[in-house]
């Protein structure tokens, strides 16, 4: 990529969507392009390596897209039919959720864009919070510490004047995330799983073993993350999981055990899922919640999910 | 692990079928196998403890139910809460062969900003479910409409492809009895099985209401009559009259009646001579609430009069073990029962009969699954065709299975007996229904005006219903006036809510939990009754001229059967209208304060009548300072009544009436004035009365000092009288 090329491409019939990701890219100090119909091949020559497309110019995208373009979707009414793609293509890792006729998010895009071209290492909730948020973390180095981080976060979630419903939705979900951590993540040097297959065991980890907890909020967002130190989860496990929970209707096919379970948790529980890759140094899953969302405007929001694989 | 997260089964067990409650939190600590030992033949689940349920208690949750599908024949779900429901939706055979009985629905009211869970009955909404759809409800704070807080396209998916859940008649009152457990809010249609063998035995399912068919079912009955009363629900009083009549046409044709499974609302109602076929019916056994003393739940347990004969004769209940914990569980029975209950002949209800009972109750069960199919059609014919005369043979099965043809199988419901109940509207107090007529409560702010609309869909008559409705309407009202009082003053709210606050919310919690107990209804309706007349009275007294407008409309009908009217009732609606400077007045003048030496007083609000019945004036002390001269005679939330022999009414008049009764007094030499005051007891819920009286030192006579005469017959100029008041000194 040259200076003067365009880095990126942006797809989209809508035109103020357009112009509203050309003023988010100029932020990012991008050079783009843009283009209310679906991409071709000769725009590629201009050397953009990051392409925005709308969801109904995905399959085109995935036509003509060189093979080291990032793909990013802009989900709208189709996002199983886009997770499909990113469970089968390695180019589609980031999928941006918005309702029909709302504007995305700018500074998801800025936030992604940005790590992307300029790879930022990022940890944490704090990139996805307000200057001044209340932040908590702590170290989880044992079932008890899980059982007693879980049964807290309905407080903490109760002292930011949040619904119960909320609370509880949180506390499934920091449940699921650490259960992750403490028991699928850790392996022993010859790379075999410690505690996968028994989740009743009690469970202590070394201190290097131990995960991240992070809970925190703005007032707007509510966010929870964890951090594993072994880096085992692939993109696959997120899209594949995700995809094979959505399919279907909607209803997760349990014959073949539940698979996927964990990833429709973390999907269905926020608006947006991070997940932060380092192969063999630390998975780091971070999910996003509107605390100004009533119930039935949250069911029906579009998700947003991005997998960031670094090295 | 936290205790708080630990998942606790409780489990209810009669002969085939087992409920479990679960609370907790469904996660990796779920152990399918082991909550699956000892499943019946009937799996009842109780999920509305479920505080969490995590991906991997997903999956053993899935076992449980792969468990539970081989053993039982019927899986029913209770009280789901929406979390599960979520999971019905996104998990694929999540509730196995299992149905849902009933679910917490969450609904959020944009007026208070609050969010609720409504219990909902599916039989009662079957047919909206199907459609994805819910009604809305009136808010219990605000009565405005609330609406379901989830996208219903997705919230009711699962339930709007569920099959109408149908369970047994076991089942029905295995949840009544043991679950204290209604499965459809409303009335239930009485079904009626009969089977004619060595005995004729007769199983009601349902309410028992006017159109119970007794004439019909005494008719043709002889010998040994076994009446199977598990399924009774609601006794009507118009029901009951017509088990009277059917007892009594019963007598002279029968050797011998025994009743089975008799619930204590029937032994409460039914329990007399007269119903009693002359004394050939005898109770084999009976239900009566119990509580364990060790786990501290409350069910009914079963009594077998003969078993307990000894203890029941001296009007004691037996003390029976607790099904769940073996713990000892009393009768919760009144006086009067008991002695009724030791008025019971013995019942020689041999084992012979007890055989002829499960035989019968097997070939019913049998009959009814393998008729299912040509019941509903024999339904549906009936329905158009209209049966003559007696037409209670309905299906008849002559039983080929089981005990070589022995028996007669009659199934007999009461639409088929009677025909179907038709409600029509007979009559209106305008031709046209004026437009402004809402079928559910309603506050609405426009025009500059604010509109209140009530509606009473079951009144006794025109008037009854029009005073029912603006008695709700006013309590509305008052209450709207309440809720915009306390956004501003967190004292008043305190202080004047918090006294009536909890008086109405038992008195209404009494009214809804009075369930199907029309006694207790009843008497819950008078007292609310009388307490919206005080509420309406006070409002009047001090607002009644803002009433800018009141409208009525009301509806009669009649619900016929077989010709018959059987019931008149009306539909009543009101509309009350204020104009919201009004009401903005009214909020200003019920929240005046008025501080007299350090005590602050504010205007009797009608709410008050929840506590203070009768009351319409007064005035509520807010608060006392220390140092007030009031202090060591009144507290905050009393409510003054008389100053002297004053009526209390206007806060800012109180200290000139205080000043005047003063003076009053100084000048009568009386230095005390009686201030009357009523207060609250919470613990024993009642007002108490009593006077108090503040004192002061009364001025002293001033001494007259006399001067000494003059010799100077004439002091000239000056002043003339006594030395005390001389302007000059």
């Amino acid at each position: 990529m040259t200076e003067t090329s365009p880095q990126l491409l942006a797809c989209d019939k809508d035109v103020m969507t357009l112009r509203r990701l050309e003023k988010v890219f100029f932020a990012a100090g991008l050079k783009c392009q843009t283009k209310e119909s679906a991409p071709a091949a000769a725009d590629f020559e201009g050397g953009a390596r990051l392409l925005l497309v709308a969801e109904n110019y995905l399959q085109f995208a995935l036509g003509v897209a060189p093979p080291d373009c990032a793909i990013l979707v802009l989900a709208e009414e189709d996002v199983p039919g886009a997770l499909g793609a990113a469970a089968k293509d390695a180019r589609v890792n980031h999928l941006f959720g918005r309702r029909a006729a709302n504007p995305v998010r700018s500074w998801e895009v800025l936030h992604v864009v940005r790590r992307l071209v300029k790879h930022y290492e990022l940890e944490g909730i704090k990139p996805f919070l307000h200057w001044g948020a209340r932040m908590h973390e702590t170290l989880v180095a044992s079932s008890e510490d899980l059982h007693h981080v879980v049964e807290w976060v309905p407080s903490f979630c109760e002292k930011l004047g949040t619904p119960p419903k909320v609370q509880e939705t949180f506390a499934e979900l920091a449940h699921e995330l650490l259960m992750n951590a403490v028991y699928d993540a850790p392996i022993d040097a010859g790379g075999n799983a410690l505690f996968a297959h028994d989740r009743k065991r009690e469970v202590v980890l070394t201190e290097d073993q131990a995960a991240l907890f992070s809970v925190g909020t703005d007032g707007e967002t509510l966010a929870v993350s964890v951090r594993d130190p072994f880096g085992r989860l692939e993109r696959r496990h997120v899209f594949g999981g995700m995809h094979r929970a959505l399919a279907a209707g909607g209803q997760l096919d349990t014959e073949g055990g539940g698979a996927g379970l964990g990833m429709m948790y973390i999907y269905q529980h926020g608006y947006g899922s991070f997940f932060t890759i380092k192969p063999g140094i630390s998975t780091e899953v971070t999910v996003l919640y509107d605390l100004g969302l009533n119930r039935r405007e949250f069911t029906t929001l579009p998700r947003s999910v991005h997998v960031f694989h670094e090295q | 692990m936290a205790d708080e997260s630990r998942l606790e089964v409780r489990k209810t067990v009669e002969e085939k079928i087992i409920a479990l409650q679960f609370n907790g939190t469904i996660d990796e600590s779920f152990n399918a196998k082991q909550i699956a030992e000892g499943i019946k033949d009937v799996l009842i689940v109780d999920l509305s403890g479920v505080r969490r349920i995590s991906s991997f208690g997903i999956r053993e949750w899935l076992e449980f139910l792969k468990i539970a599908n081989e053993k039982c024949s019927g899986i029913y779900f209770i009280k789901c809460p929406p979390r599960i429901i979520d999971q019905f939706n996104m998990v694929a055979n999540f509730g196995g062969k299992g149905r849902i009985l009933s679910f917490f629905a969450p609904y959020h009211c944009d007026y208070c900003e609050r969010d609720d869970s409504i219990l909902l009955e599916v039989s009662d909404h079957f047919d909206t479910l199907k459609d994805k759809k819910i009604p809305d409800q009136p808010c219990e704070k605000c009565g405005n409409a609330e609406y379901l807080d989830e996208d219903p396209e997705s919230f009711l998916s699962y339930l709007a492809g569920q099959e109408k859940p149908e369970p047994d008649p076991e089942v029905i009152s295995f949840l009544a009895h043991r679950l204290r457990y209604k499965v459809s809010t409303k009335r239930q249609k009485l079904k009626i099985d009969k089977h004619v063998g060595d005995a004729t035995y007769i199983r009601f399912i349902g309410d028992l209401d006017g159109s119970f068919p007794g004439r019909k079912i005494a008719e043709g009955v002889e010998g040994v009559v076994v009446m199977d009363l598990h399924g009774l629900g609601e006794i009507l009083e118009e029901g009951a009259s017509v088990w009277i009549q059917m007892m009594k046409t019963m007598e002279p044709l029968v050797q011998s009646v025994y009743l089975l499974g008799v619930p204590h609302q029937f032994l409460e109602k039914l329990l007399i001579p007269e119903a009693m076929a002359g004394g050939k019916a005898k109770i084999v056994d009976f239900f009566l609430p119990y509580t364990c003393t060790a786990c501290n739940t409350s069910t009914d347990l079963r009594v077998p009069v003969d078993e307990h004969f000894e203890v029941l004769k001296f009007a004691t209940a037996p003390e029976l073990a607790c099904p769940d914990c073996k713990g000892k569980a009393f009768a919760q029975a009144d006086e009067s029962l008991l002695a009724k209950l030791a008025q019971l002949p013995k019942p020689d209800f041999g084992k012979s009969w007890v055989k002829f009972v499960e035989n019968v109750k097997d070939e019913l069960k049998k009959a009814a699954a393998a008729s299912n199919a040509p019941v509903a059609a024999a339904d549906a014919g009936s329905v158009g065709t209209g049966f003559i005369g007696l037409a209670i043979t309905v299906v008849l099965l002559i039983a080929a299975m089981g005990v070589g043809g022995w028996f007669l199988y009659n199934k007999i419901t009461a639409k088929e007996v009677d025909d179907k109940v038709v409600v029509a509207k007979a009559n209106a107090s305008a031709d046209v229904r004026p437009e402004w007529v809402k079928d559910e409560p309603l506050l609405v702010e426009k025009d500059g005006n604010l509109h209140i609309y009530m509606a009473m869909p079951d009144a006794d008559d025109e008037k009854s219903g029009v005073s029912d409705a603006e008695g709700w309407a006013f309590d509305r009202l008052v209450e709207h006036i309440g809720d915009k009082i306390s956004e501003k003053d967190g004292v008043w709210k305190a202080v004047v809510r918090g006294l009536y606050y909890q008086p109405r919310e038992d008195m209404l919690n009494h009214y809804r939990t009075a369930g199907t107990n029309r006694d207790r209804q009843r008497e819950a309706l008078n007292k609310i009754r009388d307490i919206h007349r005080d509420i309406a009275t006070s409002f009047k007294i001090a607002y009644g001229r803002e009433l800018k407008a009141k409208e009525t409309y009301w509806e009669k009908y009649t619900e016929t059967q077989n010709k018959v009217v059987k019931r008149e009732f009306f539909k009543v609606y009101v509309r009350l209208e204020f104009p919201l400077k009004a009401v903005d007045a009214m909020i200003a003048s019920l929240s005046e304060r008025k501080d007299i030496d350090g005590m602050t007083l504010v205007r009797f609000f009608p709410g008050l009548n929840w506590a203070f019945r009768g009351m319409a004036k007064g005035l509520v002390v807010l608060s006392m300072k220390p140092e007030s001269k009031f202090n060591s005679l009144l507290k905050p939330s009393w409510v003054l009544t008389h100053l002297g022999s004053n009526e209390l009414m206007v806060a800012s008049e109180f200290e000139k009436q205080f000043e005047a009764e003063k003076k009053a007094g100084e000048e009568k030499k009386v230095c005390s004035i009686s201030i009357s005051y009523k207060y609250w007891k919470p613990d024993e819920r009642i007002v108490q009365a009593l006077p108090a009286t503040y004192t002061w030192q009364c001025p002293k006579d001033p001494a007259i000092i006399v001067r000494p005469p003059s010799n100077n017959a004439n002091p000239g100029p000056g002043f003339q009288g006594n030395i005390w008041d001389d302007p000059t000194k």
